[in-house]
């Protein structure tokens, strides 16, 4: 049983096309996430789901059941809104309770209910103030009560965590997949933060302009990105690609680029090998030395080093192609200038430069 | 241009309740000093009264050693860059770059060398007759520092520029901004409610919480030697485990008593038994086979996957510890055994929050 | 801020306020020391500011004409107080056709609005388009309008010209409610809508609560416009319908001609349903009722 089917579905608003024959599919109980950058038609995706867009084409299938024409209010979604959207005339228990008094529930039951969630999300105190009376922190708790206190078989989360202080969004982050933990409903979570998608989901859909480039777990995109987006949309820093040919060092293909070469045995099975290819290396997967070495033997320049604490990022120059290289901190001492690198075995990437695609 | 800064003991008050409350700043000429923390903490008002939006209650404020309090903002030459840069989209680089020298009468000529000489530090020369709609944000960040580094300011503040910004791009502009700022050694106030950009660009930190500064100092610092436990908790992603902990010893050894009956041996030292905060960051824990002294037994409940690291969220007791481990290395449900690695021995006074300085402790464990 | 502005131009700002507002209640003394005056006195050289012998006599003219005839038979002179009309059927009148057009511009404005900035109805620019309607002078159109008004035969009557004020108040009304919707987030209208409720649902209990206050507004804004309209009042009625307005220019005499001072007094009895519309909507003309919504 599936919790939520999206098939072909196209939107356009004038002769802008937000979504670009999305299809996905979420398990009973799944926790999806759409990830991709500003405008990429994330919201337009959830808010066609909802049933407050008309798709031009394509099928929603909740539970079973197709909805398209549906009523929002007939889908069996709640939803959590970029905005938050709180009613500001009603106090913060009555938003919550919203969805169980338009469903005509008993007093009874809406305050077990709403004392639930509030328990759940530490906001009784506030229940009896009205929305301007909130911080951030809590017009978003309560947006959430509200969503998750509706009886459906989807919640839909729309960026819930952006513009909250960095430090509240780590916090909630986790509280996310408690909930869902919690809650064991299926879940379509948004967001542009690539950090998030990968830490709460079970399935990632990397969306781009209105199309998915790819849908796979954590894992999976992180590790096999399917195009060139993927590999530097997930992940920071984010990939680094370097021209490369292919050429042989003894008797085996290699990668040459300009101050490295690697040996890629793989693809002696290639039968047709793309003219233009680029060698693409997560930042994790670059070592760096003071001195040459078995595992940093070529030659490079350190030209500036961002301390993050735990991490360091050090931007490289590797026969004039920028790379950027993650290390944690005080592992090696380096400073700016000659360096030697080298690449993690394993760690590779091959990229066919003309489609964007990876050969592996 | 780069000046000096000074704040002393500045206060302000807004109706009953004290935004900044006594704080006191010295900006070195040329230095990256970024203001750190939450929403109401004060950084944004410190930073308006710079600007001389706000008059402070109380205290002074010096550029080059000479008071600029009774100046009017615009006669105070520092230089102010706005939240999402606010570049005017209808105009031209050039008429960006060269309408705070309008404002000023400058005259054209004098214009025109000044817009060229300034686009070419910063790499502008090229789209200087594109309008400011058409720029992507790394063009648009220079764009909007070179139009208000072209009035030669003693001073550059800003204010969150990066707040509403798609993480990836925040992440290539900081390099980008931190290069010009040491390229024209020119002294910058960055405010700032996100701990990586405070600590990729700046040269130096003041964390600060409810209207007074708890720590001023190097990146490196902040996060080897927080001065106080909110410090330690603000910095660093994923965020610090904070445990109770009670030390006991005999002689000159010391223990801690965690959660979950996991003792840590403290080694020998100076510090006085009784109820602490014991401060273990992410990466200073790891899995170990064995179990036995100075291990911890606990189940994982979550995991984060971050692609190059997992982040497990261990139940040890009644708390979620977090830990950073390669993927791969534990399931969620998986029983492990947790002990310290390179731990800094970060303590806290339960009561005050403040780090209680440790000799020769930690090397044990 | 800082303090910039000196001792000299602070006095001198003031005295510009000061002088603002005597050119802006001037006409508004004028009117109310006129109602008092005598009739000798009401178009004097020099002008008398306040008269020395105040009298009601003009106010008795607009509600007893009866006995202001009889008044003007003891006076010697050649007043002629002769009226045509009575002054309480055009405040009844006026108040039938300026409320219920009031009431019907504000409704379908509500509606309009509502579809132009829900569902983009018209397009983008149809609210533009919308108001240029309003561009042409009411004098350009009243012509086709009095024959297309015989024609339907409402010439004359109160449907006649509510219709025609509902018309001619509804692209100000769309234009001022629009805006006001604006401000309310649509994803609120999406929440309730989510939460379980039909679109008009969550248009009537969610969205209209918040713009009360415009609506308010607005209504009194196109009151004004309607209790003082004077053109179509004018010239699509022929004495069965008269509004205060055109009761007000009937107080000429064929020997004195205008008759300033009951003029006066009517103008002035005439401001005070407005004033009293205003007062009481006052406390509920309060903008930012949506903050704390969404976030900024």
């Amino acid at each position: 049983m599936t919790a939520l089917e999206v098939r072909d579905l196209t939107k356009s608003f004038g002769k802008i096309r937000a979504l670009d024959d999305v299809s996905f599919t979420v398990p009973t109980g799944g926790f999806f996430t759409i990830v991709g950058p500003t405008n990429a038609g994330k919201s337009t995706l959830l808010k066609t789901i909802a049933g407050l867009h008309e798709p031009d084409r394509g099928e929603i299938i909740i539970s079973g059941r197709r909805v398209n024409g549906l009523e929002p209010r007939l889908r069996r979604v709640s939803m959590l809104f970029q905005n938050i959207a709180l009613f500001p005339q009603l106090s913060g228990f009555e938003n919550i309770a919203f969805s169980l008094r338009a469903a005509k529930a008993s007093e009874s039951e809406i305050s077990q209910r709403v004392g639930w969630a509030a328990r759940l999300l530490g906001i009784e105190p506030i229940l009896n103030r009205l929305p301007r009376t909130f911080s951030g922190g809590e017009q978003q708790r309560v947006a959430i009560g509200r969503a998750i206190v509706q009886s459906a078989d989807l919640l839909l989360l729309d960026e819930p965590l952006t513009n909250l202080d960095a430090r509240i969004r780590i916090g909630l982050r986790i509280a996310f997949k408690q909930l869902h933990h919690e809650l064991g409903q299926a879940i379509v979570y948004v967001t542009h933060d690539q950090v998030e998608a990968m830490s709460l989901s079970d399935s990632v859909g990397v969306l781009n302009s209105g199309r998915f480039e790819q849908i796979g777990s954590p894992d999976e995109v992180y590790h096999r990105p399917a195009t060139r987006f993927v590999a530097r949309f997930i992940g920071t820093p984010p990939m680094n690609f370097i021209p490369a040919e292919l050429g042989s060092e003894k008797g085996e293909p290699a990668l040459i680029g300009k101050n490295f070469s690697i040996g890629v045995p793989e693809l002696r099975r290639l039968e047709r090998v793309p003219d233009r290819i680029e060698l693409g290396i997560r930042p994790e997967s670059i070592e760096v030395a003071p001195e040459p070495g078995p595992a940093t033997p070529f030659p490079v320049e350190v030209k500036w080093i961002e301390r993050l604490g735990a991490r360091s990022v050090v931007e490289l120059a590797l026969g004039g192609v920028a790379v950027k290289a993650a290390l944690p901190t005080g592992q090696v001492e380096l400073e700016t200038g000659a360096a030697w690198c080298g690449f993690r075995p394993q760690s590779h990437h091959i990229l066919d430069s003309q489609t964007g695609r990876f050969l592996r | 241009m780069t000046a000096r800064l000074e704040l002393i003991d500045i206060h302000k008050r807004f109706e009953d309740t004290a935004a900044v409350n006594g704080i006191s700043l010295a900006l070195a000429p040329g230095e990256f000093f970024s203001l750190l923390g939450p929403s109401g903490c004060g950084k944004s008002t410190t930073l308006a009264m710079v600007a001389g939006f706000l008059e402070p209650d109380g205290g002074e404020i010096r550029v080059e050693g000479r008071s600029i309090l009774h100046l009017p903002p615009q006669a105070r030459r520092i230089g102010l860059v706005f939240q999402d840069y606010a570049v005017f989209s209808k105009l031209t680089v050039a008429e960006n770059l060269a309408f705070g020298l309008e404002v000023r009468r400058v005259r054209r000529a004098e214009r025109r060398r000044l817009v060229h000489e300034l686009a070419q530090r910063l790499a502008l020369t090229s789209i200087l007759g594109r309008r400011g709609g058409s720029l992507n944000m790394s063009e648009m960040q220079r764009v909007a520092l070179a139009r208000v580094l072209i009035t030669n300011p003693e001073l550059l503040l800003l204010d969150e520029p990066m707040s509403n910004l798609d993480a990836e791009v925040r992440a290539s502009l900081r390099g980008e901004l931190k290069r010009i700022q040491q390229d024209l050694r020119q002294t910058v106030l960055y405010v700032t409610h996100d701990q990586v950009e405070a600590m990729s660009m700046s040269d130096r930190i003041a964390v600060m919480r409810e209207g007074a500064i708890l720590q001023v100092a190097s990146p490196d610092e902040i996060f080897r030697a927080p001065a106080h436990r909110f410090v330690a908790e603000f910095i660093g992603d994923p965020p610090i485990n904070m445990l109770p902990a009670t030390v006991e010893g005999d002689g000159s050894s010391r223990i801690a008593r965690l959660p979950a009956n996991w003792i840590l041996p403290l080694g020998p030292g100076e510090l006085a038994e009784g109820a602490y905060l014991l401060g273990i960051r992410p990466h200073e824990l790891m899995l170990s086979a064995a179990s036995g002294t100075g291990t911890a037994a606990g189940i994982v409940r979550f995991l984060e996957n971050l692609g190059a690291e997992h982040v497990l969220h261990v139940e040890l007791g009644d708390m979620l510890i977090r830990v950073s481990a390669r993927p791969g290395s534990a399931r969620i449900g998986e029983g492990v055994n947790l002990r310290t690695q390179s731990w800094q021995g970060l303590l806290f006074d339960a009561r005050t929050g403040n780090r209680v300085p440790v000799r020769a402790l930690g090397a044990a464990a | 801020m800082v303090r910039q502005t000196s001792r000299i131009g602070l006095i001198l700002r003031r005295f510009a306020v000061a002088f603002a507002m005597l050119i802006a209640f001037f006409p508004i003394f004028w009117l109310i020391s006129t109602s008092f005056k005598p009739y000798d006195e009401w178009a004097q050289w020099p002008p008398v500011w306040v008269t020395e012998r105040p009298t009601l006599q003009n106010y008795r003219i607009v509600f007893a004409p009866d006995a202001a005839r009889e008044f003007a038979a003891t006076q010697a002179g050649s007043l002629d107080y002769k009226v045509s009309g009575s002054a309480w059927k055009a405040f009844g009148d006026s108040t039938i056709i300026s409320v219920s057009a009031t009431i019907l511009s504000v409704a379908f404005g509500t509606l309009a609005a509502w579809a132009m900035v829900r569902f983009g109805t018209g397009g983008e620019n149809y609210p533009f388009q919308f108001l240029t309607v309003r561009m042409f002078p009411p004098i350009a159109v009243v012509v086709p309008m009095v024959v297309l008004f015989s024609v339907l035969r409402m010439s004359d009557t109160y449907l006649g010209l509510i219709i025609a004020y509902t018309a001619f108040t509804l692209p100000f009304s769309i234009w001022m409610i629009r805006s006001f919707i604006e401000e309310v987030p649509s994803e609120l209208e999406g929440a309730a809508m989510i939460g379980g409720m039909t679109r008009l649902q969550a248009f009537r209990s969610v969205t209209l609560p918040l713009v009360k206050g415009g609506l308010l507004a607005t209504a009194l804004f196109i009151f004004i416009l309607n209790w003082s309209e004077f053109l179509f009042a004018l010239t699509l009625t022929a004495g069965d319908v008269v509004t205060v307005t055109v009761q007000v220019a009937n107080y000429v005499s064929a020997s004195s001609g205008k008759l300033y001072g009951v003029q006066a007094a009517m103008g002035t009895v005439s401001t005070l349903p407005v004033i009293f519309f205003g007062y009481v909507i006052q406390r509920h003309l309060v903008r930012g009722l949506t903050f704390g919504a969404i976030k900024r």
